[in-house]
């Protein structure tokens, strides 16, 4: 079983990078492969909004740097990880940028899911959906729209799972680190 | 309106100024120009390459006394140009003493449905909260690249969309915020939703096909990544 884990932190001391480690090792101890990103640290260039993936080259970005390399290897996965620091209830720059590049892993076609309109996805397997979100402060209007988001980009990619958390608090936290430990997407 | 009063319109699409964000900006800025107020337009895009441009334009961001963002939904949020743009602006004016300053989002998705953009309002207007803005209402639009190529007003289609905006303007320009008149007016679906969802589930393949080389129609369903 494969994961792919993308950290869109914003910075080097962040709880998203203990999280990180703590994620990885449960995952290894379970016999999983895990390729990890730390996005703030790679050369990745945000959507320039062309359709080139659906209409010149499907399924791959025109733009050829390591968001073609994610978009790969986000396909072949099991399990998509994503950790950010919420941002007014959604995801930061640095993970929304990559986020963004998965588009070629979509079809331009179109399918009702649950009556509304979205895009089919291209292919057949599709990874499950762990995000988890870090805010400083509980705050329930931006977990709210945090656990919407990830609800609606799981219906997007057609994720046959998917969790979403808030975390506050100290990079210590033990309820936190206890909460990571229990959630069941990964096993 | 006093004539002091700056108007900031920020265009949030990363296609630039071909893109529909921009004829909807356009619009508006129009709508102010014609009312005598100085609205600047500022494409995000060119401004968010280097670091100095970056600040510059949220500077000016900070600086005006309504703020208009107009933005295509990406992956059920803002497209990461704008939140970028967003996150500096808010580290900027987070411990500081802010005065009063108007905040108005307007929204469009490729899908039919307008409350797709719902979450992405959510965010904006968490945003204004948290920066010290004062919410003054927002736009969400479906069916967005149906308004691409001309003027807003040449689309018949957009005759709602149209109103909505003048009433928004007018209302921005007595220092009021847009009535949910307004709001609804300019958020009302641009056909009849079930019409166009039966056309984009039974002829996607011919509509994005027209879009393609001949070559390209054959790979649009390839999987280049299955494992």
């Amino acid at each position: 079983m494969k994961a792919v884990v993308l950290n869109g932190s914003n910075r080097d001391e962040n709880p998203l990078n203990i999280w990180e480690n703590i994620i990885v090792e449960k995952l290894e101890n379970r016999g999983w492969e895990v390729e990890t990103v730390e996005l703030r640290n790679i050369k990745l260039s945000t959507c320039i909004g062309c359709f080139g993936c659906w209409i010149k080259t499907p399924g791959q970005c025109i733009l050829k740097d390591n968001g073609v390399k994610i978009c790969k290897a986000v396909a072949r996965s099991d399990l998509l990880v994503l950790l950010t620091p919420v941002t007014f209830g959604g995801y930061s720059f640095e993970l929304k940028k990559m986020v963004d590049r998965l588009i070629p892993n979509l079809l331009p076609l179109f399918t009702k899911i649950n009556g509304e309109i979205h895009h089919k996805t291209r292919y057949e397997k599709n990874p499950k959906l762990l995000v988890i979100g870090y805010h400083p402060q509980y705050d329930e209007e931006s977990e709210r729209i945090f656990k919407e988001l990830v609800h609606r980009n799981a219906i997007n990619m057609d994720s046959p799972a998917n969790h979403a958390e808030v975390v506050t608090g100290d990079i210590n936290d033990v309820k936190g680190v206890a909460m990571l430990r229990k959630i069941k997407v990964i096993s | 309106m006093s004539e002091y009063t700056k108007v900031f319109l920020l265009m949030g699409s990363p296609k630039g100024e071909k893109s529909v964000s921009n004829n909807i900006v356009s619009y508006i800025l129009e709508k102010f120009h014609e009312n005598g107020v100085k609205a600047e337009k500022i494409v995000i895009v060119k401004q968010v390459r280097t670091d100095d441009a970056l600040n510059k334009l949220v500077s000016k961001a900070i600086d005006s006394d309504i703020l208009i963002l107009v933005s295509p939904l990406y992956v059920d949020s803002i497209p990461s140009i704008t939140i970028k743009v967003l996150e500096e602006f808010y580290k900027l004016t987070k411990n500081s003493l802010r005065k009063k300053q108007k905040f108005m989002a307007i929204f469009n998705c490729g899908f039919p449905e307008p409350h797709h953009n719902d979450l992405a309002m959510d965010m904006c207007k968490k945003f204004a909260s948290d920066s010290g803005l004062e919410w003054a209402g927002g736009v969400t639009i479906g069916m967005g690249p149906s308004l691409d190529g001309r003027s807003l007003e040449k689309f018949r289609m957009a005759r709602n969309l149209c109103n909505g905006l003048d009433i928004a303007v007018e209302a921005l320009m007595k220092g009021e915020s847009v009535p949910r008149e307004a709001m609804l007016i300019a958020s009302k679906p641009l056909m009849p939703l079930s019409i166009v969802k039966f056309v984009m589930c039974n002829f996607g393949r011919f509509l994005w096909g027209n879009q393609m080389d001949k070559s390209v129609k054959k790979k649009m369903y390839d999987r280049p990544y299955e494992s």
